[in-house]
């Protein structure tokens, strides 16, 4: 059986609520800042639940996606297995090492990669020269740090830029290099935090690649993958969590998950000259609707819905359309997919 | 809670934990030199019209002093202090201003960093807090030596700096790293209002209180002992205090390490209580934003 690389058992994890305070200087805002540090002293950080009691495990080697809406506690976790936040209660481990009590051997296991993946670098260095600093942090010094920069520079693909400046380099090298900074170190686990978010389509799909078929595959890193972009989750992750405020709604291979929701069938359903009163109509059939206007013009929309039996419902919905003088033009009955399990579930 | 060794579970992937030494840290520093060293190169200019900028500043207390140094000296002879004003005045800026480096560049760094992932990205390798922010100022030290040595320069070929001719300059041996360690830890303090009570707006409690009250009580325009006799001790618990009258005496009277005793002991207690204390209050401010999540901005 393989190794558990990341574990969270009961991991919870409070703020207060102003935690970021006001980007100015006044005594006011010192003020604030005296009553949280109070707050501090006596404990009592309970204003914003960002992680509560999740329990996860991810396998060696593992693909791991993290799917969530906004706020559903996805960065506070990557924080959390970085070492950068102290949980309030609950454990993590990340490669075996308790985050809170063996910081130093859980640091030297994980890389953090974030959406903005150059953080902490110095645009005007070359690559190999930030790299070099990055090794220094490691206490990786001389030629060790040397050759461990050029395998690096190396397994990347990035040799032939590694003397340029940052500031001249593509979002998807300047990836890439953010990457190599965890690779310096060797690290088993690699925590991405929305990679792809701020790039092109051509990057993030490089980005993707690179991640699944070099580190993942052929590194064999442990790779844990925040996003909420349902397609990018489907596409590369072999196992998938679902949060929502803090906690684990459900996790599991995409069959696994899909098969949550394969109790409700699902009919699309695309109609012209559709109306509100034919859209009410449709509510009362289907348990959740989704609507996807294709032309204001002719007034053609897609019906996504979710039904307790299609044998049942399709007549029902066929007739609903027709009574309210709309005109079906495609009817399909497709199988759920992430999405659908992820809109039943948050 | 689990805990155990890399080496005696082999359920954990090998890692190489480099423990930091005093070789790793150096090795830290001198990156960070080179790091800042390459920045500079970048952006020379700057530093040309800093330097420039330096030397004119030198030529405006000149000036003042050529102004004001007759009625400062019978203040000077009264004191003890030797010299003439302006030497006196320059053992003084140039004492504030390496003093300054750890009081309040500590602080600024965090605030000028904080933003672009400096400290999250420090904060997550195996490096001690400290050390990545003590490193970064090894590049301020040498700026502020060559900004001394064009002081001295244009204050000794256009004015009249003159230190005395037995100047001790192995009090500056002493006084100097001392002075460091005292004012590292009130550094260490200013900085900990990062995260502590969240001053993130480039000023905080601490660093008023230095800005505001060293200039009064130090003594690094006009003698310290012209100040009302209840208003003089405020100044003990500042470096700068001992460090500008030891520096003073000791090159501009030539005074011998017994002469300075009451500057030297002043200066090792203070360092002794300010050190420790500085750095569990960082230490504290460092935790408490791993706490809060005060520390990273994403």
């Amino acid at each position: 059986m393989s190794r558990t690389m990341i574990e969270t058992v009961g991991l919870t994890k409070k703020f207060p609520a102003d935690r970021m305070g006001s980007y100015g200087a006044s005594w006011d805002i010192y003020l604030d800042g005296i009553k949280n540090l109070i707050k501090d002293a006596v404990g009592k950080y309970d204003d914003i639940i960002a992680l509560d009691g999740l329990n996860l495990e991810i396998k060696d080697g593992e693909f791991f996606g993290l799917l969530g809406p906004n706020g559903a506690g996805k960065s506070t976790l990557v924080k959390v297995l970085a070492t950068l936040l102290i949980p309030d209660a609950g454990y993590a481990t990340v490669n075996g090492f308790n985050v809170t009590a063996e910081r130093d051997k859980a640091k030297a296991s994980v890389s953090v990669v974030v959406s903005q993946g150059m953080r902490g670098f110095d645009q005007t260095l070359s690559a190999r020269h930030n790299l070099e600093f990055f090794a220094s942090l490691y206490n990786i010094r001389g030629l060790d740090a040397k050759a461990q920069i050029e395998r690096t520079l190396k397994i990347m693909d990035i040799l032939d830029v590694a003397d340029r400046r940052l500031m001249t380099l593509s979002s998807g090298q300047k990836q890439r290099i953010a990457v190599a900074r965890g690779l310096i170190v060797d690290a088993p686990v690699f925590l991405l935090d929305e990679p792809t978010i701020k790039l092109d389509p051509r990057c993030a799909a490089d980005t993707r690649s690179f991640v699944k078929e070099i580190l993942n595959k052929d590194q064999e890193k442990t790779i844990l993958w925040c996003t909420h972009m349902l397609s990018e989750a489907e596409s590369l992750c072999d196992r998938i969590a679902i949060m929502s405020n803090g906690k684990e709604v459900t996790c599991g291979s995409i069959r696994e998950l899909t098969r949550l929701v394969c109790d409700q069938d699902v009919i699309e359903i695309e109609v012209s000259r559709a109306t509100n009163r034919m859209s009410e109509r449709l509510d009362r059939v289907a348990t959740r609707k989704r609507q996807t206007i294709l032309s204001q013009e002719l007034k053609r929309v897609l019906f996504r819905l979710h039904v307790e039996d299609s044998g049942d419902a399709l007549p029902q919905v066929i007739h609903a359309v027709e009574k309210e003088g709309g005109r079906v033009m495609s009817v399909e009955q497709p199988k759920p997919s992430l999405e659908d399990v992820y809109l039943a579930l948050t | 809670m689990p805990s155990r060794d890399a080496e005696s579970y082999d359920g954990i992937r090998p890692i190489s934990v480099k423990r930091e030494t005093l070789g790793s840290f150096i090795a830290k520093v001198i990156y960070f030199f080179r790091r800042n060293v390459r920045f500079v190169l970048a952006w020379r200019l700057d530093l040309v019209m800093t330097l420039l900028g330096v030397g004119t500043t030198t030529v405006m207390w000149g000036l003042l002093a050529t102004m004001v140094g007759g009625g400062a000296q019978s203040y000077l002879n009264r004191y003890g202090y030797g010299g003439n004003y302006f030497s006196f005045l320059i053992i003084g800026l140039i004492a504030n201003d390496y003093l300054w480096i750890p009081m309040q560049r500590l602080y600024s760094y965090l605030q000028s960093h904080w933003g672009t992932g400096w400290l999250d990205f420090m904060l997550i390798t195996p490096s001690n807090p400290l050390s990545v922010l003590l490193g970064p100022q090894a590049y301020s030290f040498v700026l502020v030596s060559v900004q001394a040595t064009i002081q001295v320069l244009v204050g000794y070929f256009v004015f009249q700096l003159r230190f005395d001719p037995n100047a001790n300059l192995f009090a500056l041996v002493i006084i100097i790293p001392m002075s460091m360690i005292a004012a590292i830890g009130w550094g260490l303090m200013s900085a900990s209002t990062f995260t502590l009570i969240n001053a993130k707006g480039g000023s905080n409690p601490v660093l008023w209180f230095l800005t505001t009250f060293t200039p009064l009580l130090s003594g690094v325009y006009y003698t310290p002992e012209i100040l009302p006799n209840w208003v003089e001790p405020l100044g003990l618990i500042l470096p700068h205090t001992y460090v500008i009258k030891g520096l003073r005496k000791a090159l501009l009277s030539g005074a011998s390490l017994a002469d300075l005793t009451p500057e030297i002991t002043g200066l090792a207690a203070l360092s002794l209580i300010i050190l420790p204390l500085g750095y569990m209050i960082f230490r504290w401010s460092i935790d408490k934003g791993r706490r809060d999540g005060t520390i990273m901005p994403w």
